[in-house]
């Protein structure tokens, strides 16, 4: 054991540390940024364990955007319904029961009748006439009686006759009825309103799916900012224990050694020590911060935390082309698709307003039956039952030209959305390439600050074998120390923002493009 | 800053009050050095660094420890610490250690280990094309001894390897033995040619090689030793405290925080170890081997294994 050469780094050696230090701060300060989306006050509630899968599988329960484009989605295909109603029969039935305070009548008014005078005219005849029992005889007898033929005269005259009240029905009556329609052409009305509606199915579909995304995505960044954040909090944890421990041999040597330790080089290195505590208190913030936005991502409430299970961000690079990805993101990509059914809505919507030209013909029927005592009047027995059919057709001819003008707006719409589809293509296929090589890049970097933190961590192993060896100096050691806490953090760093802009990508793309092309994490 | 500094110093020094006075009247523990564990150091800067370390094993651990560890100079005044209490536990070398347990019965036992654990093994080295092969070759030459706690056991190593080949002591068989404290002041002049030859530690000559591999491919070693254990921390056998078994906690886990690491890494250990003190048999026999060629010395008596 040999104390012999402890002292402190020369004049520019503590420079160089704190150069060190604040490099370290910097990387600090990016992992603060890459934490710190949301605003949050440290919470003094104990964090509960969770993992990646549990975490999404919360937030998604919990999410009321989720809630809300899951009820849209329901509105959507309650429009489609309705939309179809139109193929089906329209039938309603009538019905009642009436009491009046009198029955319904029909009065025809007292007049005159003339009869104008005429000749009426027998014929000559024969009738048999029974004389009855006890008149002629004891016997009932028959006589034969002949009348002649004869010519009787009447004078034309005028009769009076009084008022006459006919009662139509009875006071009480009770009827039911049925209506029946159906449209049998429309002109591609009706079928136009079904692809807006499907369309406007699968445009709230899509959108309860970016929104699954956009959850997913949200709560992936925050989980891996959490797990980054205790990683950094814990390498500055144990780079600070080692600093402390430094520094108070640092100041012991100063005060009651032999003089090779100055006050200056205490001074210097408590500098060093004293900024690396302050980055600390960062850091601890920011582990905190990164956990209540994780809970809060979730779902839950401002006063929860959630500290992720993982210890470490996993490294998983892509391996598909780039044409690949974009070819396939337009099939998943969900702003993409909500667009696609855009377009065919307004293609529903062009179609609709053509059908206003168009004649519309419908076959009706009706079926009808009344109850009431009277049996005279209207209430006859024929009135009381009965049905009809009938076909009728309505054609416009002349609307002011309304149809022109929806027909030319939907055209319109339509060609404005198909415009926009050419710019959401190259946008996506655009943010895909940024992203993928973004991907890319960080990859490499991923490889680079690897080889970085091994050769730190070895050279910090070296140094300290080579100080037990009387081969290095502490300030040797020291600087390996920082430099190899410098390095561990940049590689964190590095995992982390591999995994966020992989978190990009499935939130743009979704999962079944990664799937297709065997990616899927 | 300064009033926080100020504040530091005022609650440091209320805590280093509270514990060498014995927190809650209980006896700190008390750590020893023996002064053959350390060279060209200034005794003042090893107390300092002795404090930070008591100062750390009593903070992290809540165990009562004094932070004035005793420098103890010879092994009679070591065995007297031992007897009366002063010391609760020494770091002594091997040598020390063989005379120590004749005089007073020791307790447990820890060993510093390094990255290859306790044991060490000793090289002498000549430049590859100094046509040195044999020790015969190096009468009358000149070498370079690392001076090192670790080096406890060389130079009896190095008397008896040339008995054994009927040469003179280290001291008689060459022309001059310089002893540097600086790995590579032993190392380099024989790389240069200057020196003839070199004692090293195989860590120490393979770490140097891995620093600059020409080192390595230019030296050639004539001699190897066995393994010996060169130095321990020992307790003495009637240590009793209710924080007994606290303290040997502590010694053997100092190495988990980063703040342990550091102070071990000061004093050039990786962790210590709690093992028997079989591991010195190796050391014990070469003493033995080396205190019978000098007859004047009385050692050989003295190294005998202690009657059980």
């Amino acid at each position: 054991m040999k104390f012999v050469r402890y002292s402190l780094p020369a004049r520019t050696a503590p420079r160089r540390i704190i150069a060190s230090v604040s490099t370290l701060a910097v990387v600090s300060a990016v992992c603060l940024v890459a934490v710190a989306h949301v605003a949050f006050a440290a919470t003094t509630a104990p964090a509960r364990t969770a993992s990646l899968d549990t975490c999404i599988e919360e937030a998604l329960k919990n999410n009321r955007h989720r809630s809300a484009s899951a009820f849209a989605v329901a509105a959507a295909e309650a429009q489609h319904r309705q939309a179809l109603a139109g193929y089906w029969p329209q039938v309603t039935m009538r019905g009642g029961v009436q009491r009046s305070d009198e029955a319904p009548n029909f009065v025809v008014p007292a007049g005159m009748m003339f009869v104008p005078g005429q000749q009426i005219q027998t014929p000559a005849g024969t009738a048999v006439v029974t004389i009855p029992a006890g008149v002629l005889g004891p016997t009932e007898i028959q006589l034969p009686v002949s009348v002649p033929a004869q010519t009787i005269d009447v004078a034309p005259s005028l009769f009076p006759l009084p008022a006459q009240e006919v009662q139509l029905a009875d006071r009480d009556s009770s009827f039911l009825a049925a209506d029946a329609k159906l449209l049998l052409f429309d002109g591609g009305m009706r079928r136009g309103w079904r692809e807006q509606a499907r369309a406007g199915i699968d445009a709230a579909q899509q959108e309860a799916r970016r929104t699954d995304l956009e959850i997913v995505d949200t709560v992936k960044r925050y989980y891996h900012g959490a797990v980054l954040a205790r990683q950094v909090h814990r390498v500055g944890r144990d780079t600070l224990a080692r600093m402390d421990a430094t520094l108070a041999l640092t100041e012991s040597m100063y005060k009651e050694g032999s003089g090779r330790v100055s006050k200056t080089d205490f001074l210097e290195n408590k500098v060093m020590v004293e900024s690396l505590r302050s980055m600390i208190a960062q850091l601890e913030r920011n582990e905190a911060m990164a956990q209540a936005a994780l809970a809060n991502s979730m779902g839950l409430s401002w006063r929860d935390a959630v500290a992720p299970a993982d210890e470490s961000i996993a490294f998983a690079p892509y391996n598909a082309s780039l044409e690949a990805m974009v070819a396939s993101a337009y099939r998943f990509n969900p702003d993409w698709a909500r667009l696609d059914a855009g377009l065919r809505a307004l293609e529903g919507a062009v179609r609709t307003a053509r059908s206003g030209h168009a004649p519309k013909i419908a076959l009706t029927g009706s079926v009808h039956r009344l109850w009431n005592d009277l049996d005279t009047g209207i209430a006859t027995p024929e009135n009381k039952k009965g049905w009809s059919v009938a076909v009728g057709f309505e054609l416009p001819v002349f609307d002011g030209f309304l149809t022109r003008g929806r027909i030319a707006e939907a055209r319109a719409r339509l060609a404005q959305l198909e415009q926009q589809q050419f710019l959401l293509r190259d946008g996506i296929g655009l943010q895909l390439k940024d992203l993928f090589l973004a991907v890319v890049a960080e990859a490499q970097s991923h490889d680079a600050t690897l080889a970085a933190m091994e050769a730190a961590r070895e050279n910090a192993d070296l140094n300290t074998r080579a100080y037990q060896n009387e081969l290095a100096d502490t300030e040797d050691v020291v600087q390996a120390q920082l430099m190899e806490a410098l390095m561990t953090a940049r590689h964190l760093k590095t995992l982390h923002d591999h995994a966020a802009l992989q978190a990009r990508i499935d939130r743009i793309v979704g999962t079944e493009v990664l799937r297709e092309l065997g990616l899927a994490r | 800053m300064a009033r926080k500094l100020a504040a530091l110093s005022v609650a440091c020094a209320t805590l280093f009050a509270h514990v060498a006075s014995g927190a809650g009247q209980e006896t700190p523990f008390r750590f020893g050095f023996a002064g053959s564990m350390f060279t060209d150091l200034a005794e003042a800067d090893a107390r300092a660094a002795i404090r930070v370390w008591s100062k750390i094993i009593g903070d992290e651990r809540d165990i009562p420890v004094d932070p004035n560890a005793a420098f103890i100079h010879g092994v009679d005044k070591l065995v007297e610490a031992l007897q009366e209490h002063s010391v609760d536990a020494a770091v002594m070398s091997a040598p020390d250690f063989a005379l120590v347990r004749q005089r007073h019965p020791i307790g447990r036992t820890f060993f510093g280990l390094t990255r290859r654990g306790w044991e060490v093994e000793y090289l002498l080295l000549v430049h590859r094309e100094s046509g040195f092969h044999t020790m015969a070759d190096l009468a009358g030459k000149k070498i370079n001894v690392f001076s090192n706690p670790r080096m406890s056991l060389a130079e009896a190593w190095l008397d008896l390897l040339l008995h054994e080949q009927g040469h003179d002591a280290a001291g008689r068989h060459f022309a001059s033995q310089t002893s540097r404290n600086k790995l590579s002041a032993v190392v380099l002049p024989v790389f240069f040619r200057n020196v003839d030859a070199c004692l090293v530690t195989r860590d120490g000559f393979e770490l140097m090689s891995e620093l600059n591999p020409q080192v390595g491919l230019s030296l050639r070693t004539i001699a190897v030793s066995e393994v010996f254990c060169p130095f321990l921390i020992a307790f003495r056998d009637d240590y009793d405290s209710p924080h007994e078994e606290g303290v040997y906690h502590a010694l053997e886990h100092i190495h988990e925080t980063p703040a342990g690491q550091q102070i071990l890494n000061v004093f050039q250990f990786e962790r210590l170890d709690p093992g028997p003190v079989s591991r010195l048999d190796s050391a014990l026999a070469l003493l033995r081997r080396h205190a019978a060629l000098e007859s004047t010395s009385g050692l050989a008596h003295a190294l005998a294994p202690p009657k059980p």
